[in-house]
């Protein structure tokens, strides 16, 4: 595998309430590689957009804070350090992000030639005339129909998947080493979401950046992920290759979202599903976050939080794995 | 686009005559005869004198006709003649708006100029002592009767301190220049624009805010824009469109004058013209500044609809 291109280690962020501070999400480590997509995986309010939003310093500083020991290197450079100024350079021309809702993520009385101009004068210093070619260009690279019109359109007068296009061309607009997609096809239609990914895809084989794919669709990441992690209320509960995921589930998590994927070839009346909701900030658990939903729960679990231990290559937080326990999964 | 406004106009068109029925028949319909107001005073009044009066003002003619000879004259500009100063209603109201429109227009202004900056100051940096200082201001603001206003600036400017003067637009005798008339403009300018300045304020911190917490803010951040170029070029527009709405509300007031306001400074304006004509029963000249007062509603709606559509795509394309 390639030297890794972006580096997060022990990201650590919590909010300010109330009631005090409560963390969002803890000890989560990952890297991802040139040409490479990591999958990150979880129910909502698992903490997998608190993580990417926190890499490129995203958050409302006055309500949320990044832990001291957290680390987010990207070409072996420290992020967490920078300055306001500095991380504008580094958003949308390094990192780039496309977010869920197509329809509110672009601002609605600016035309698209105008917003897919914008990286290219603020990262590339172009004139906005040499800017608007430039994005005319992305346009057509994302196959976008009649895209001299689409320029001079307004975000309503396009269709969904036409809009994400056009997110997606505008997030790649200046060659991001590492592009964060955030749920990029949950606002799409089953057809257009195919459409999309194969678009993503396309283009991470001629530009060879590297993927960030957050997602709750197990069918997506299936697709396009190489890694995949799984996060459970702030914590990674696991991590492997896609193949070995999806054959070999270790954490009764990561089982029991495999099980909840309802299957063509069975017919059955109930869908499966993990009984409980994910623990709030407020009131996270002592021992492992996954006790109350668990059915494998033993008497440990609801005492400690387990530690993220290695097992062949891959990683997964569960006292079932841990030493000398492994006879009991 | 086009079509959109000849079909706005039209809708105005037919607004604008049921405004003329509504005035006029609310006019015939108010007690005491306009003749009697006339003559009051003259002595040896026979009945046949007052019906002679009354032929010749077409007042024996039932109230339909009496109402369309009015409103053709209307159309015509001829607002009919006061029974106050027995001078055409468009002779004075054509003195009078240039000064309403003087001291409106520029309060208006003011407050847009004002409100704006500090709403967006108290959205960007909210609940610190910027917001709660632009709060608190603009609170006192909305909340203070004018007169109450005026009362406080005449007494502190005017009487303790003695360098504003406290009403009229000149001083009298000693001829008319801009300079003065700009210091007798700035107690009432004032006035006003502080009910203004504070409810433009509210809602302009509370829409930028709301604007603030948007997804494509978000974008904008996300694609490296400087902070004040996500807050001035991606949100300020769409804050705008909820003030355009606010600012649409306040247009009647603009032509209606101040009326209030108008009263404690003693301004020439359609305000005072308006309280003096109520209480001489001056018909002609109530019913035409209703009907300046509508029409300029009329049309400020139209003008904030394309304004919108300036704005706001959405809206100008449906």
């Amino acid at each position: 595998m390639a030297e890794p291109i972006l580096e997060v280690t022990n990201l650590k962020t919590g909010f300010y309430a109330k009631q005090g501070f409560y963390n969002a999400i803890e000890d989560v480590s990952f890297s991802v590689s040139p040409g490479k997509t990591l999958g990150i995986v979880g129910e909502s309010g698992c903490g997998k957009s608190v993580t990417c939003m926190s890499m490129l310093k995203l958050l409302p500083e006055k309500s949320a804070r990044v832990d001291e020991g957290s680390s987010v290197k990207m070409h072996g450079q420290e992020l967490t350090g920078k300055s306001k100024k500095e991380m504008c350079k580094i958003r949308g021309n390094e990192i780039a992000m496309i977010f869920q809702d197509s329809m509110t993520s672009l601002n609605p009385v600016m035309t698209i030639g105008r917003q897919m101009a914008e990286p290219f004068m603020v990262h590339q210093g172009l004139s906005r005339k040499q800017a608007r070619e430039k994005a005319l260009e992305m346009l057509k690279k994302v196959g976008i129909p009649s895209p001299e019109i689409k320029m001079k359109q307004f975000p309503h007068q396009l269709s969904g998947g036409q809009r994400q296009r056009v997110m997606i061309a505008m997030a790649l607009s200046c060659n991001p080493d590492v592009l964060i997609a955030d749920e990029p096809t949950t606002a799409l239609d089953v057809t257009i979401q195919a459409q999309i990914v194969r678009l993503m895809k396309q283009l991470q084989e001629t530009s060879g950046t590297a993927i960030i794919l957050i997602t709750h669709d197990m069918g997506i990441v299936a697709e396009m992920a190489d890694e995949i992690m799984v996060m459970y209320a702030g914590n990674v509960v696991e991590k492997a290759s896609k193949r070995d995921l999806f054959q070999n589930p270790l954490h009764p998590y990561t089982k029991g979202l495999l099980a909840s994927i309802p299957s063509l070839n069975k017919d059955v009346d109930r869908l499966y599903t993990i009984e409980g909701v994910v623990p709030g900030l407020q009131n996270m658990p002592k021992g492992c976050r996954f006790y109350d939903r668990c059915q494998n729960a033993m008497a440990v679990c609801k005492e400690k939080n387990p530690g993220l231990c290695d097992r062949g290559g891959r990683k997964v937080r569960c006292f079932l794995y841990e030493e000398g326990k492994e006879a009991d999964a | 686009m086009g079509k959109y406004i000849i079909k706005r106009l039209l809708i105005a068109a037919v607004t604008f005559l049921g405004i003329t029925v509504l005035v006029y028949i609310l006019a015939s319909l108010a007690p005491g005869s306009p003749v009697e107001m006339i003559l009051a005073g003259t002595s040896n009044l026979t009945q046949e004198d007052v019906a002679r009066m009354e032929a010749q003002m077409g007042l024996d003619q039932p109230v339909y006709v009496q109402y369309i000879i009015w409103l053709k004259n209307v159309l015509h500009g001829n607002l009919g003649v006061s029974y106050r100063t027995m001078r055409p209603v468009t002779e004075m109201l054509g003195e009078r708006i240039g000064p309403t429109l003087m001291l409106t227009v520029t309060a208006l202004i003011l407050a847009i100029l004002i409100a704006v900056p500090l709403g967006i100051v108290a959205a960007y940096r909210p609940y610190s002592p910027w917001d709660y200082a632009s709060s608190v201001f603009s609170f006192i603001g909305a909340a203070m009767p004018n007169f109450f206003a005026a009362m406080i600036l005449v007494y502190l400017f005017s009487i303790k301190l003695g360098i504003l003067p406290a009403s009229g637009m000149y001083d009298t005798g000693t001829g008319e220049s801009f300079s003065m008339l700009l210091k007798h403009m700035i107690l009432p300018v004032i006035t006003l624009m502080l009910q203004y300045v504070g409810i433009y304020t509210r809602h302009m911190r509370s829409s930028m805010l709301e604007v603030l917490g948007d997804d494509f803010v978000r974008t904008a951040r996300a694609k490296g824009l400087r902070e004040r170029a996500v807050v001035f070029i991606h949100a300020f527009r769409n804050a705008l469109i909820p003030l355009v709405t606010q600012v649409g509300l306040s247009l009647s007031a603009l032509i209606g004058g101040a009326i209030i306001t108008e009263q404690v400074f003693s301004w020439p304006g359609m305000g005072t013209l308006m309280v003096q004509s109520i209480n001489y029963r001056d018909y002609p000249t109530i019913m035409g500044i209703t009907v300046l007062i509508a029409s300029f509603v009329l049309i400020g709606n139209i003008v904030i609809d394309l304004l919108y559509g300036v704005l706001d795509p959405r809206v100008s394309r449906k």
